[in-house]
């Protein structure tokens, strides 16, 4: 029984806006699945989808969670199937105390007080914010807000986890911070969709990639999508740094068949490499060197319309 | 980062350590019976009475009287248009047009002056009730005085965003500002400041959505519930029964004064 199934999908706003189009798709218990696609591709209306806050006549038993569909009427038994974490912090985080946000969806399920009390401690040091229970959200740091909005619905313990741009606007410690979580996450075998834009990040915590342009574009493991970077470009993605410099080191004779994508990758690729060349790295420059980097840059570079 | 509604709830004094259900109790049944008052004597003890619990609870006075001259220059026109204004008789002291200007005795100044003063002790009582305990502790209370939960969520959603909008807002003129705006006595600076409120309404009403859509994905069905506990002590019941006690005074002195008066 996969964790989500999508059949044949279609969703349009009042206003006669197209956002989703049979989209069809299967995740499997336990996978991580990275939802990707340009700004405006329907996205974050796919999220709402999952537990049925957005739904239309059309599509109805389009959506199915843990093999049941996805009621509208029965929104509020959603929250043991699925969690979702919204982009904006603030509107996760509506109660006057922290404490009262994660407790929030545990009251909601019908817990007892010391279950409610249980889980909003243990949401809380998941995120690293033991003792925040006191903490008025407004005056949480941006990182902090993050990780709270997260809290919130780990509280309910949820068998997946759906967000959407976790790492959006982070700074780089508060980033690591967040994706160590979501790797934790990941390891206790629970099911995580997560929707970004930072392709640097994929690689570190979805081994699938579905690309969403409207309808599903490309659907395959992480390594396989990365690797078509011109059907990634051609509809306004990127691929990861990484993948991208050695890319552009196999110019300079770099032996490298399988691009890294990540910075892991590129130590194992590294370490091989020099184990295999007498403990060095010997890269040349050639006559088609430059023209091979002016190539591989220019496959990245994304072309912007000059109006006169 | 302290918002200003919480700025004094920090405090430390015997108001601050009351239980903030009796409190909120205790100082509104002070404040329904002040309001019930029609004898100046009795206005002006309670007005000292709530001075003195302002004293008591250590919020400065300067920081009350900066609000109170709002509700003050609120109530005014009463001390203005009441000793003038006529039902029956009175004393005819000059003639504009068709306007006669009539003065009805010392006895309708005492009432404006009474109106005056009972505005501004009821006032001037919120902040003991409110400001010594934090808002979130306050929302609480009511709870769990069995407020109706639409109220509660409505104070409660009240705090928690106020401070998001004004943040907002706040955006909002440093854009202004950094594109050349000034605030003048002008139509343009009306005109502008009126765009930017109306577009803070669209954009509240758009955030409103996605909360509820958050709420929901965290089984809202209705009814917000949190956990609290509170613990009555012998003193926060002294406390009331102070403060209770007032009340039911001035009121038996009314009873008694009607009584002395038949």
């Amino acid at each position: 029984m996969p964790a989500i199934k999508i059949q044949d999908l279609d969703y349009t706003y009042n206003d006669g806006t197209v956002a989703l189009e049979h989209v069809s798709f299967e995740i499997e218990k336990g996978e991580s699945v990275a939802l990707i696609g340009p700004n405006g591709a329907g996205k974050s209306t796919l999220l709402l989808h999952l537990n049925g806050i957005l739904h239309s006549s059309e599509s109805r038993e389009s959506v199915k969670i843990l093999g049941e569909s996805v009621d509208p009427k029965k929104i509020h038994e959603m929250p043991k199937k699925i969690g979702i974490v919204f982009q904006n912090a603030d509107d996760m985080l509506f109660m006057p105390l922290l404490g009262d946000d994660v407790a929030f969806g545990p009251i909601n399920l019908g817990l007892d007080k010391e279950e409610v009390q249980r889980r909003v401690k243990d949401a809380l040091e998941m995120v690293g914010l033991a003792g925040y229970e006191h903490r008025v959200p407004h005056h949480l740091s941006g990182g902090e807000k993050r990780r709270a909005a997260l809290a919130t619905v780990l509280s309910m313990e949820p068998e997946i986890l759906a967000m959407d741009e976790p790492t959006a606007n982070l700074d780089p410690k508060s980033k690591r911070e967040f994706i160590e979580i979501l790797r934790r996450f990941k390891e206790k075998g629970k099911t995580l969709v997560i929707i970004t834009h930072d392709v640097n990040a994929i690689p570190e915590l979805a081994e699938r990639v579905i690309v969403l342009d409207k309808t599903v574009i490309a659907d395959g493991p992480t390594r396989d999508i990365f690797s078509d970077t011109e059907m990634l470009v051609k509809i306004g993605l990127d691929v990861p740094v990484i993948t991208q410099l050695f890319e552009i080191l196999r110019c300079f004779d770099y032996p490298c068949d399988v691009l890294p994508l990540s910075i892991e990758g590129a130590v194992t690729n590294l370490t091989e490499t020099m184990k295999g060349g007498d403990g060095h790295v010997h890269l040349h420059i050639h006559e088609h060197t430059h023209s091979g980097i002016s190539s591989a840059r220019s496959k990245y570079h994304i072309h912007v319309e000059k109006h006169e | 980062m302290i918002s200003e509604i919480d700025i004094y709830a920090g405090l430390s004094s015997p108001i601050h350590r009351w239980d903030p259900r009796l409190k909120v109790i205790s100082i509104l049944t002070l404040i329904f019976s002040i309001m019930l008052l029609y004898d100046l004597k009795l206005v002006i003890a309670s007005m000292l009475f709530a001075i003195i619990l302002v004293y008591i609870s250590r919020i400065p006075f300067s920081f009350i009287a900066g609000r109170l001259k709002w509700v003050f220059l609120f109530v005014l026109p009463f001390l203005i248009i009441l000793p003038f204004t006529v039902i029956g008789e009175g004393s005819e002291i000059a003639h504009i047009g068709s306007i006669t200007l009539n003065f009805r005795g010392i006895e309708s100044v005492e009432f404006a002056v009474m109106i005056v003063i009972k505005a501004l002790t009821a006032v001037m009582l919120i902040f003991p009730m409110i400001g010594t305990s934090r808002m979130d502790v306050t929302i609480k209370a009511l709870e769990d005085l069995h407020l109706p939960n639409k109220l509660v969520q409505m104070l409660a959603f009240t705090y928690r965003y106020i401070f998001v909008l004004s943040n907002e807002f706040m955006l909002m003129e440093r854009s202004l500002t950094s594109r050349g705006f000034k605030r003048g006595s002008n139509l343009y600076t009306i005109i502008t400041l009126s765009k930017a409120i109306a577009t803070l309404f669209v954009m509240s009403y758009e955030q409103a959505e996605r909360v509820f859509y958050a709420m929901r994905s965290k089984g809202y069905a209705g009814k917000v519930t949190t956990m609290h506990e509170f613990t009555l002590r012998p003193q926060d019941w002294l406390n009331a029964v102070v403060v209770c006690g007032f009340a039911i005074f001035v009121q038996v002195a009314v009873w008694y004064g009607t009584l002395e008066g038949a």
